[in-house]
């Protein structure tokens, strides 16, 4: 188990160490384009009443974390393997979660900053009040629903042929979770025949919370244990679904 | 009892196949077995089936079916177990683009366990046995080809393991790099007591020739040849010497060579022939031909020469 979190860490050490010349795009991923959506939207919003702003900010924080997720940890890790990095990941005595933990801690690290930033300026600029709890509680929701999502990113970057497959795969997932997901709206919009992609979401249980956090601060246990149960399959069908050693 | 386990074997592998997704027959039931501190050099045209066998022996690729031991680890069931003690240098291995020298063989040695201060002084040895001093604060993508195989070479050998795996290591390689490359390979296999295993892939035949004690060749899948080079040779080729001289002179020198009851074959090749003889026929070969001329070199039968050989016998017997 030390070791796990030992090798944890350096792979995420080698990850940030690796970014240091695209700092650049990192932070205009992270920072500058997340905060110019939300000056846009500031000078659209005052006729709004405040559940649409709190859908905006709820869509922003949990679809942009959950496609960073899918999307980032999927052609990383495509890429690492096909363009021959993760060879040495394989033969090296690291066991897989740590290379995957690893991997995703990079992309938490995006996630984190991009939260403590953007909900301060957002309530701000929007006009509506979040205190230190209810800001914490959307951050920890956000942290554990990319968590819940990071064994699909495995898969698919451990499993596709090629890049494109991994693209292609990727963005599909994304389409799915953007679609079906209650941020933007309320699940009513959606149409019922898709509903129960809405329910296998954890994407869903963490706007719901988002949103409950912003509206009224209510803390729903209910939706956290939900959220906690559904990262239980998505975790294990993401790393029994990888594949370390190829076929 | 663990398979290879206290008989000097350090790695056995029997039966092993193995058939990719779409078909492809890779390995067909292959058997070899390595004694501990042998250098072992598996030669085979391309498509042979030699990378997916070191990639199954390096833990990276999963057996259709049969048992490969390392140390009397079933890696097949067990493949965590053997990695601490393995070193692959991967023929498709690639780096992290900006990332430094010293900070790839310094992270992968700290990720095969090394602890922090061995970890350094591993680092900054194998950097200087390599020659990669120079370049250790360069990122990757600065490099050459050539200082980056040296790269894949120092992360394989940072932990000092007891076995390493190098498939088609000197590959892009000048000549002298690849020289200076086999010295340390000798050397780090001399260096440690017991001796490093080492197996090795390459296309550079006349290399295993300088550093390999045993050959495996294979050829679609399966192993049609092993031994040391000399005795490969023999078994392959039904010469020994070589004696190659100026084309103007082939006609004089087989008639006379035939005149004298010499036995042997000709072999052309661009401006010059070779001809090909047993031992038993050399110093009287010599005497005549040196009649007509002085231009003419002795020498063994190439590698290439077996594995010519080998495939075309393989191809014979199809």
């Amino acid at each position: 188990m030390k070791k796990i979190l030992i090798d944890t860490l350096i792979i995420a050490k080698i990850n940030i160490l690796s970014m240091r010349e695209n700092l650049m795009a990192f932070i205009i991923i992270s920072l500058v384009i997340p905060l110019g959506m939300t000056y846009l939207i500031s000078l659209a919003s005052p006729g709004w009443n405040l559940n649409t702003k709190v859908n905006y900010l709820t869509g922003m924080l949990v679809l942009s974390s959950s496609l960073t997720v899918v999307n980032g940890i999927g052609q990383f890790i495509a890429q690492d393997r096909l363009g021959g990095v993760l060879s040495w990941y394989r033969t090296s005595p690291v066991h897989p979660a740590s290379y995957i933990l690893g991997v995703t801690f990079t992309y938490l690290v995006a996630i984190f900053i991009q939260c403590i930033i953007l909900i301060p300026i957002a309530t701000i600029l929007w006009g509506f009040y979040l205190n230190i709890f209810n800001i914490s509680i959307i951050i920890v929701v956000i942290i554990v629903q990319s968590l819940t999502l990071v064994g699909i990113g495995a898969v698919i970057g451990t499993r596709a042929k090629n890049i494109q497959t991994s693209t292609a795969l990727t963005n599909l997932i994304s389409f799915i979770i953007v679609f079906a997901t209650p941020a933007y709206y309320s699940i009513d919009v959606i149409p019922e025949k898709f509903r129960f992609l809405c329910y296998i979401l954890p994407t869903t249980y963490a706007s719901l919370m988002v949103k409950r956090q912003c509206l009224d601060g209510y803390l729903d246990l209910y939706l956290l244990l939900m959220l906690a149960l559904m990262s239980i399959p998505y975790v294990a069908v993401g790393f029994t679904g990888m594949r370390w050693r190829e076929k | 009892m663990e398979r290879g386990h206290g008989t000097g074997e350090i790695i056995v592998v029997e039966d092993l196949v193995k058939e990719y997704p779409n078909g492809v027959l890779a390995n067909d039931h292959i058997n070899m077995r390595i004694a501990e501190g042998e250098i072992v050099g598996v030669v085979g045209p391309n498509g042979a089936g030699k990378t997916t066998l070191i990639k199954q022996l390096t833990c990276e690729l999963l057996p259709t079916e049969g048992n490969i031991y390392i140390m009397g680890i079933d890696i097949v069931k067990d493949p965590a177990n053997i990695k601490p003690f393995i070193g692959v240098c991967p023929q498709d291995g690639g780096l992290i683009h900006h990332l430094t020298v010293w900070e790839h063989v310094y992270y992968f040695a700290r990720l095969k366990g090394l602890p922090k201060e061995r970890a350094r002084e591993n680092t900054d040895k194998i950097l200087r046995m390599l020659n990669l001093e120079s370049h250790e604060k360069k990122v990757v993508r600065e490099l050459s080809g050539g200082l980056k195989r040296r790269v894949f070479v120092s992360i394989a050998l940072v932990n000092e393991p007891k076995i390493i795996f190098l498939d088609e290591p000197t590959t892009g390689l000048d000549p002298i790099s690849r020289m200076e490359f086999w010295k340390i390979i000798r050397k780090v296999n001399d260096h440690h007591s017991p001796k490093t295993t080492v197996v090795v892939t390459t296309h550079y035949l006349e290399e295993l020739d300088y550093i390999s004690d045993r050959l495996i060749f294979i050829n679609d899948g399966r192993i049609v040849l092993e031994g040391d080079s000399m005795a490969v040779r023999r078994l392959i080729l039904d010469y020994d010497t070589k004696i190659t001289l100026p084309k103007k002179y082939k006609e004089v020198v087989m008639r006379t060579l035939m005149k004298e009851g010499v036995s042997c074959k000709v072999k052309e090749e661009h401006n010059k022939i070779h001809v090909l003889l047993t031992k038993d026929d050399v110093s009287a070969a010599v005497s005549e031909i040196i009649k007509f001329t002085s231009d003419i070199v002795l020498s063994s039968p190439t590698l290439d020469e077996v594995f010519m050989g080998v495939v075309e016998n393989e191809e014979n017997t199809d």
